[in-house]
């Protein structure tokens, strides 16, 4: 049982960080659902990233031996932003939360 | 006779009288009195207006013909012209001439039908009365029932009037008014009894008696004055509202219906469905294609535009909650840890590489380098009362908040903090009182024990992240009466867990962790052996200290048990209050204690009533931390208010070192990779640390951390970094430079459990730990040799 109201607070908590551009929680069929960023931008990110998570992914259930590996954390570092997506495979959902920074920001 | 005119006449004067006593001082009673005199007057009037007609017409029938005055009236006889002329005989004839008593208009004979016989009779009795002239008079016979009755009522009103008279004396008016009154009042009858003749003609002689008794009463009762007060209306307010709207609903339900609904339902949640699948499925062709077109290098903003101009499914308020359930906690926390390494990056890399490049250069002093600030909203306004590392997790510490202000009680506060994220605690936990202490469970990471302000002692586990603690000591079970100073978890062979704790009502407890409650033990009862022998030292007396009131509070009451034995000089012992202790690690069972009035004890578990050494006079005022070093199991250093911090041998009665650092002393800790590094945390806000087998006689670094007092200090086991905590809640990641890691021995302490930590054999660990023994058995020997050559006066000064 997730705390919804701790994970509510965590990611309010996140989106006001310095730095960070924006946020947006990201359903399984690449669809942003709750967003910070503008909505446009969101759901282009939602899309880009989704199929990049989905790689990700498989690509490291490959890798892994037995097939318990699974993706935890996927860090895309560009000359202006950071994208960190974190997934969050469930059994009946996947979420994602993708978090866009600019490390730099003074 | 007399009675009419005396009636007309009383008319008049009532009603001259009336104004009189209506504008007089205060006679409210006398007033419908007075008015009803009026009307009486007026009835009385009427009556007398009538009665003067008759008089009148006499006298004109007198006067009228005296035109000629004083002449001798003529007789003259006129005959009129057709007289008969009568003989003497005639004249003198008697002519019989009589009067009957008949009404010439009267019928001779009357007959009326009489039904009886059936025939008309004649009327034997016909009225032969005629009446002329009838005149109504206000005159009676004196000696008939009427003039009686009269006669009566003018005496009751006579003793009427009397009675008013002596109403009014009694009430004190004026005496002129009160003779006006008794001159009136023979005129005031007359009024009473026009007013009762009417009376009395219409309602008898019984409703007038009546009348005369009721108006007795109402003289005597005076119930008339309130009239003149002043007395509320009445007022009566009402609002009117709507009526609530009421509707009539009603209906019947049968099961068919029911099922229909459900079918429909059915229906629609997959319509539903089917939609948003629909949609998932466009957008992520759309997104396929704004790929491809981005690939393909033409335009990207179109195909961008044309996804954006998908709607989102849900505005943000709507599913706000609910949609982020399936989102597991862990996600949030990884990403925001990695939000604060991004915004902490160049921390992180000086926490991980940089090395201060002077120590190259000044081989004799070092740095700290300040890395993060752990703040918290919650624990702005209160102190750092103590700080415990994870056994476990080498990033993860708890940190106490409470105050050591008597007068500024606080309630407490554990945040559980990782060096990850800077930002926020990953758990905490909130006390009643102040936090005082902390310690976690060597074996068991999540058990934390917290020993509070009000002396109770609770058991959290930080698992759970909040909320209840699993136990708590209660007032029934042995709780301190005093601030539990330090808990200290016991190292047990079974599955039991235990732990002590000290608190200044001068009890050292054990407890017991059972299924369901905390079972205490008294391991000790310290006694303070103040007075036992006159030590300069220990006589003097002990300053009130400020910085840690509570203590302060205690040491009255301690200090007053102490002259009291001084006094009976004997050696039964006042209760020392204990402030701080610590467990050896090789020898279980042994443990020091620093005392409040600064004495250090070095105690057993196994005798209870026994100190095994005292070291005296220890300090000159509390001992704030003492403690053992881990790697040489001889040694403790203890620290206190008097500004010192002292190196003992335990087998020693005085100490080995001794350091003055000019500041109360708050915390002192061995750094666990060596056996010569301690650091000491100072209320003026520096930290010193030393290394000994460098320098003997000063700190290797000295360095301001912070404008705010330093409370507690503690090394982290794995990392050279060291935690600092301050009065205003700030705790400081302070990174200690290489000159003063430079005999840290990373074998010689226990590994924290990580799985990266290279697994080192019993065999390596044991000679690590020897080499650091031997290196403080040197500086020891060395300062031993040292003190051997001071004087008796020098070694009290240490």
């Amino acid at each position: 049982m997730v705390d919804v109201a701790a994970v509510e607070e965590t990611v309010k908590r996140l989106a006001s960080h310095k730095g960070v551009v924006g946020i947006a929680i990201v359903n399984g069929d690449g669809v942003p659902i709750r967003t910070t960023l503008d909505p446009e931008l969101a759901t282009q990110y939602a899309a880009l990233v989704s199929q990049l998570v989905l790689k990700a992914r498989f690509m490291v259930r490959e890798l892994a031996a037995d097939g318990a590996d699974d993706l935890q954390f996927l860090r895309v570092r560009s000359k202006r932003h950071e994208i960190m997506i974190a997934p969050g495979f469930d059994r009946d959902h996947t979420y994602t939360l993708l978090v866009v920074q600019e490390p730099q920001a003074e | 006779m007399p009675l009419l005119r005396k009636a007309s006449d009383g008319a008049s004067a009532s009603r001259a009288r009336s104004p009189a006593k209506g504008a007089g001082p205060a006679s409210p009673a006398a007033r419908p009195a007075s008015s009803k005199g009026g009307v009486g007057g007026k009835v009385g009037g009427e009556a007398g207006r009538k009665a003067p007609t008759p008089v009148p017409a006499l006298a004109q029938h007198d006067t009228a013909p005296a035109a000629d005055d004083y002449a001798v009236p003529i007789r003259e006889v006129v005959r009129p012209p057709g007289q008969l002329q009568l003989s003497a005989a005639e004249l003198e004839e008697e002519v019989g001439r009589s009067l009957t008593a008949g009404n010439p208009s009267a019928p001779a004979s009357l007959v009326r039908y009489s039904y009886k016989d059936r025939a008309f009779r004649p009327e034997p009795i016909i009225d032969q009365q005629l009446q002329h002239f009838a005149l109504g008079g206000s005159l009676m016979h004196r000696d008939s029932d009427e003039a009686a009755r009269e006669r009566h009522r003018r005496e009751s009103s006579a003793l009427l009037a009397h009675s008013r008279r002596v109403t009014a004396a009694s009430r004190r008016v004026t005496a002129a008014h009160g003779g006006g009154e008794a001159g009136s009042s023979g005129q005031v009858r007359p009024s009473e009894a026009g007013g009762t003749l009417r009376a009395e003609a219409s309602v008898g002689p019984a409703a007038g008696e009546g009348e005369g008794a009721a108006r007795l009463h109402n003289q005597f009762n005076c119930a008339d004055r309130g009239a003149q007060t002043g007395h509320r209306r009445p007022r009566d307010r009402g609002t009117m509202t709507e009526p609530p709207p009421t509707t009539t609903a009603s209906g019947s339900c049968s099961r068919w219906e029911i099922y229909e609904a459900y079918v429909a339902d059915q229906d629609r949640q997959r319509q539903t469905e089917e939609l948003a699948r629909q949609k998932a499925q466009a957008a992520r062709r759309e997104a396929r294609s704004a790929q491809q077109t981005a690939a393909v290098g033409q335009q990207p903003g179109r195909a961008a535009g044309a996804a954006g101009a998908l709607a989102l499914p849900g505005d943000e308020e709507q599913d706000g909650g609910v949609s982020l359930a399936p989102l597991s906690g862990q996600a949030a926390k990884l990403m925001e840890r990695m939000v604060q390494q991004n915004m902490y990056c160049d921390r992180v890399m000086d926490f991980k590489y940089w090395d201060d490049p002077a120590d190259a250069v000044k081989p004799d002093e070092g740095t700290l380098m300040p890395l993060w600030e752990f703040t918290n909203e919650r624990a702005k306004s209160r102190a750092v009362t103590a700080i415990a590392w994870s056994p476990r997790y080498f990033d993860m510490f708890a940190v106490g908040y409470g105050s050591f202000d008597f007068l500024k009680p606080t309630t407490g506060l554990v945040a559980v903090y990782s060096l990850k994220n800077p930002g926020h605690p990953e758990f905490s936990f909130s006390t009643a009182a102040g936090v005082m202490c902390l310690d976690f469970h060597p074996e068991h990471p999540a058990l934390l024990a917290v020993g509070c302000y009000d002396g109770h002692i609770a058991i959290f586990d930080v698992r759970m992240g909040g909320g209840e603690p699993l136990y708590r000591s209660t007032p029934r079970s042995g709780k301190h009466a005093d601030p539990v100073w330090q808990v200290a978890w016991q190292r047990t062979a079974g599955h039991e867990l235990q732990l002590a704790s000290i608190s200044t009502d001068g009890r050292v407890t054990l407890w017991t962790v059972s299924r369901n409650e905390l079972m205490h033990q008294a391991l000790m009862e310290l006694c303070s052996l103040r007075g036992r022998d006159d030590s300069p030292s220990g006589s003097t007396a002990e300053p009130a200290d400020s910085s840690r009131p509570a203590t302060g509070a205690s040491s009255g009451s301690g200090s007053g048990r102490a002259a009291g034995q001084d006094v009976g000089g004997e050696a039964a012992a006042g209760i020392a209050g204990g402030c701080c202790f610590d467990f050896n690690r090789d020898q279980e069972t042994l443990f020091v204690v620093g005392a409040e009035d600064g004495s250090l004890y070095k105690c057993s578990t196994a005798y209870a009533s026994e100190y095994l050494q005292a070291y005296r006079p220890g300090h000159q005022l509390p001992v704030y931390a003492v403690r053992w070093n881990g790697l040489h199991s001889r040694t403790f250093l203890s620290a206190g208010a008097d500004w010192k911090v002292k190196l003992w041998d335990s087998l020693q009665p005085k100490p080995v070192l001794s350091f003055d650092l000019g500041a109360p002393v708050g915390d002192v800790a061995w750094a666990p990779q060596s056996s010569t590094v301690f650091a000491a945390a100072t209320d003026r806000g520096h930290v010193h640390v030393f290394d000994l087998a460098h320098s003997r006689a000063g700190a290797a670094c000295v360095q301001k951390a912070s404008k705010a007092r330093l409370t507690k200090l503690a090394f982290n086991s794995r990392h050279p970094v060291l935690l600092v905590g301050t009065e205003r809640g700030g705790v400081l990641c302070l990174k200690l430079s290489p000159n003063l890691r430079r005999c840290f021995n990373p074998g010689a302490c226990p590994d924290v459990g990580d799985s990266r930590a290279v697994a080192r054999t019993d065999s390596q660990r044991a000679s690590a730990r020897a080499t650091e023994a031997a290196r403080l058995e040197a500086v020891l020997a060395a300062a031993a040799k040292c003190n051997a050559a001071l004087g008796e006066e020098d070694m009290a000064l240490l």
